[in-house]
């Protein structure tokens, strides 16, 4: 197992393939270097500006350009349009400057992509009420961090909440409200199975999962222990606070 | 017929792409970029059909929100199928509705 990009660019000259490719996209190449499982570094040159991104296992694990390190840098960088692509020797960092799965680095830089051409053609807007449809959120990664109220404490508005369960990861009980039995197995249930689908589509961590059917609500959340939380009301009832608190 | 369906997605800001899975759990057809491969949908799908299930999602008025780190993954029945939308974090919620309508209505329309 190559463990550096030094020595996986050095195996690559004693044995394999060398390519040179024309017309590839730069997300296709980082693609490949993904889905090979890749550790390597490679220098990325567009014009006047040049960057270094870092593959560890097919992850991209660290990036550099001219203007930023870590994700930044990787936006960027994935943000060019023409250049080359090769493997070099830069030196090994010391720490790892980004966590984000190389899906959801490429669909962010694909977003930022959209939305700087949709600056472009942005037609003028009449902003004659206060909160626009129009108006931009603000980007990928910006979004505030989620806080689920603490354990001690229940939501703010709970009034309404039929049932309630708050278990530890392994199961269980800490406390109910009403007759929880079925809730604390979908609890369970449903964040297992929120986080095994969020971990397939490379989108990070799983915060909340919210359903409504047939006049119910149902919402299930880690606090913030890493307690799972489960609640269930109806409709009508006024969650907007821990909603808002969940990002939901 | 049905990924030109899902396209009109894409006109609500922060929607990153979507994808339909019938009764089985099988991808019927999807608007995604091309980093999501075939062979996720495999799992997925079934997943969120037992997350439907359990759920007892109304088949066409039951919806399944999955807040992740930056992204959201919106679920929709219709009928026995599941309309999924995945989107930003700051995804314009009202906007959003009405696009799945629309294409809910394409979806579930002549047939």
């Amino acid at each position: 197992m190559k463990d550096s990009p030094g020595s996986s660019a050095h195996a690559a000259a004693e044995e394999g393939f060398s390519a040179n490719l024309t017309g590839a996209s730069l997300p296709d190449l980082v693609q490949m270097e993904c889905l090979g499982n890749s550790t390597l570094t490679v220098r990325v040159i567009s014009g006047d500006e040049d960057g270094y991104l870092y593959f560890q296992s097919g992850q991209i694990v660290h990036a550099v350009s001219t203007n930023a390190v870590g994700e930044a840098a990787a936006l960027e960088i994935l943000g060019w349009n023409r250049g080359t692509f090769e493997p070099c020797s830069a030196g090994w960092p010391t720490t790892h400057t980004i966590t984000k799965s190389w899906q959801a680095l490429l669909m962010a830089a694909a977003t930022k992509r959209d939305e700087e051409r949709r600056k472009i053609v942005d037609f003028p807007r009449e902003r004659t009420h206060g909160a626009s449809m129009s108006q931009k959120p603000p980007p990928v990664g910006t979004t505030p961090p989620v806080s689920a109220p603490p354990p001690s404490k229940p939501p703010a508005s709970t009034r309404g909440i039929e049932r309630a369960v708050r278990l530890e990861v392994d199961g269980r009980v800490v406390s109910t409200r009403g007759d929880a039995e079925e809730l604390t197995a979908m609890t369970a249930y449903a964040l297992r199975i929120g986080a095994l689908v969020g971990d397939e589509l490379g989108m990070g961590d799983l915060r909340a999962v919210e359903s409504i059917a047939n006049g119910t609500r149902r919402l299930f959340y880690y606090d913030g222990e890493g307690r799972l939380v489960g609640l269930e009301a109806r409709t009508d009832v006024e969650l907007g606070e821990l909603r808002d608190k969940l990002g939901l | 017929m049905l990924t030109q369906a899902l396209t009109g997605l894409r006109d609500v800001e922060e929607v990153q792409g979507s994808f339909l899975f019938g009764d089985e759990g099988e991808l019927l057809a999807r608007d995604l970029p091309p980093v999501f491969h075939a062979e996720i949908f495999a799992t997925v799908g079934p997943r969120l059909l037992r997350l439907r299930e359990m759920l007892e999602l109304a088949p066409n008025a039951g919806t399944l929100t999955l807040r992740f780190s930056d992204h959201k993954l919106h679920v929709r029945a219709l009928g026995r199928k599941l309309l999924c939308v995945l989107t930003g974090a700051s995804v314009n919620g009202p906007a959003l509705r009405m696009a799945m309508n629309l294409v809910a209505r394409r979806v579930e329309g002549p047939s």
